[in-house]
């Protein structure tokens, strides 16, 4: 079981599938009928606002917490799994370890469990950089050195599932880039990897897809590209002198524009060439012309800020219904307005 | 089996476990050491009256000062893992709950058991050092058996620990709850309702299980103690696998 890790070749692509998972504290939801499925060779990010239900959600998964619904580990529950550490490895909580037992000692623990050579344990504290304090009790240990630890732990079985809840937290900016590296390589080994996480810009870097959740229910499950160009602030900017006749051209075309400041406009749903082109044929003159892209953070906030914009986000019509009617365009040239927005 | 090892190691690997060890053996040593060498003595005169049995000095291995570490090393068990949230990590490793239970039960009997035979390895020991006042015969049939009895007490006294751990998930409580249940509990029940009651000292587990040792009715007393601790141990297996992690 231990070594080096696995190939491509050696590893078996595993499903997850969560099914309706709820969980109610009393009178409050928080999780409420969530389905979604994992699959192989992703990297997906799990996003939700604070109290959104992300935390519960995966304890559910791994019949942590009580609750309705069940998750499938390839058609398995988690309890009918053989050896459940070469399925999946969690790191749910930042500082899980008994402070007074030394890191070695902790994943040895585990290894125990699983009939994992020591050698093994000193390979993943090698990879999780933390040789030098192997043999040191983690009491003093630094957040991001405990979350090191925790993912040592949740890798050392080599599991084909990772499930990570901010696994960042507490990591400088050279642990962050070394955490997405690692979980990159670990996707393209063909498993899963699942990774809730705060830092959005960082998530919009590492996730290859995402499942959001508002008040323990799903409002997102798809690519990450898609996600985000969902977004109203995926714009063309847009300054110009002749500000009157530029909104006259684009209105024939049925096109809307939002003012920004004295000269500029912002156009959604259009690429700049098409506005080149529309001001080009009615002799209007262009300052600036930029496509402007919104972030995952933009994306994320938008659909979660209010009950109001998440319950629009769900269908996506909001955007469809402030999207202007694609113009026709030259099809072939790529200038069509954004067909992922309308 | 990998329940098991995996309990193995973590009681082995953190030095509390030692650290009550060394304790438990420490006071066992101190009290076996008091009650050999003032055993026997006129309190008035401070002249001797006589030898000792080691049965009394015995006593030493289960008395509640010594029984305390026990205790502790029993409530650490599952304390430790829900103070620290080790739990999520051992419950991830091995969901069926049942199991879990079952390993960490085992593992904690063996080695209360371990702990309470060196304490009386090292009271006869210190009898021994007191031989001219304490009439060491290990071997002898009254000794052995009322060494098995304490033994067996003490084991099930830290299953109380144990079992109260689990169901409050709070270490320090339930260790200070098993002490005053033992020490203050009984003895303030019987105190002001044995009159009224006369059946109360009958039904009283801790009563009861130090009556066993003593060798008193010891079907009934056994039925008791173990009676209630089954009880405790099965409500706590109950509300483990029932509740979140």
């Amino acid at each position: 079981m231990a070594g080096t890790e696995p190939s491509i070749q050696e590893v078996k692509a595993m499903t997850v599938q969560a099914m309706n998972l709820s969980k109610s504290y009393g009178s409050v939801k928080a999780v409420d009928d969530l389905s979604f499925t994992l699959e192989p060779g992703l990297v997906t990010g799990f996003l939700g606002p604070n109290g959104s239900g992300k935390s519960t959600t995966m304890r559910l998964m791994l019949q942590l917490d009580r609750g309705g619904g069940i998750t499938h580990w390839d058609g398995l529950k988690l309890t009918e799994v053989p050896v459940p550490a070469t399925v999946v490895g969690a790191h749910l909580d930042a500082k899980s370890f008994h402070p007074g037992r030394t890191a070695r000692n902790h994943l040895r623990m585990i290894a125990a469990a699983n009939d994992i050579p020591n050698s093994r344990v000193d390979e993943v504290l090698e990879l999780m950089g933390l040789r030098g304090v192997a043999n040191k009790r983690p009491k003093g240990f630094s957040l991001g050195m405990a979350q090191r630890l925790g993912l040592a732990g949740a890798i050392l079985a080599q599991p084909k599932v990772l499930l990570l809840d901010e696994p960042a937290n507490g990591l400088d900016p050279q642990s962050i880039q070394w955490l997405r590296d690692f979980l990159r390589h670990y996707a393209d080994q063909g498993k899963v990897v699942f990774v809730s996480s705060h830092l959005l810009n960082e998530m919009q870097l590492m996730a290859d897809h995402v499942i959001v959740i508002a008040k323990g229910r799903l409002v997102a499950d798809e690519a990450m590209p898609a996600f985000v160009s969902r977004s109203t602030r995926n714009d063309v900017f847009i300054r110009t002198p002749d500000f009157d006749a530029l909104i006259r051209a684009l209105g024939g075309q049925g096109i809307s524009a939002v003012r920004e400041g004295d000269d500029g406009l912002s156009v959604i749903g259009v690429e700049t060439q098409y506005v080149g082109d529309l001001a080009h044929a009615h002799d209007v003159r262009i300052w600036e012309l930029t496509k402007r892209t919104a972030s995952l953070e933009q994306a994320f906030l938008e659909l979660t800020s209010s009950d109001q914009e998440f319950a629009l986000g769900i269908s996506g019509e909001e955007v469809a219904g402030e999207t202007p009617a694609a113009p026709d365009a030259d099809s072939e040239s790529g200038d069509q307005p954004n067909e992922e927005t309308k | 089996m990998a329940a098991v090892g995996y309990e193995q190691r973590r009681i082995r690997t953190i030095r509390s476990t030692w650290i009550i060890l060394v304790v438990t053996l420490v006071l066992a040593g101190a009290i076996a050491a008091l009650l050999g060498g003032l055993s026997n003595l006129d309190p008035e005169t401070g002249e001797r009256l006589g030898q000792a049995s080691l049965r009394d000095v015995l006593t030493a291995a289960v008395n509640p000062i010594v029984l305390v570490p026990v205790s502790v090393l029993a409530a650490m068990a599952f304390g430790g893992e829900y103070r620290f949230g080790l739990i999520r990590q051992t419950l991830t490793t091995f969901p069926g709950r049942t199991k879990v239970f079952l390993a960490k039960l085992w593992v904690v009997v063996l080695w209360m058991l371990a702990f309470l035979i060196l304490a009386t390895a090292v009271v006869v020991g210190v009898a021994y050092l007191f031989r001219s006042n304490v009439d060491v015969d290990p071997l002898a049939t009254e000794n052995i058996t009322y060494a098995l009895r304490a033994l067996a007490f003490g084991v099930l006294y830290g299953l109380f620990t144990f079992a109260l751990v689990v169901i409050t998930r709070n270490q320090a409580l339930s260790i200070v709850i098993v002490i005053l249940w033992t020490v203050v509990l009984e003895s303030l029940l019987v105190g002001l309702l044995g009159d009224r009651f006369e059946w109360l000292p009958d039904v009283l587990p801790m009563t009861a299980g130090a009556a066993f040792v003593t060798g008193d009715d010891m079907a009934r007393n056994a039925a008791v103690f173990v009676g209630v601790l089954a009880v405790l141990l099965l409500a706590g297996w109950g509300l483990f696998v029932k509740r979140d992690a």
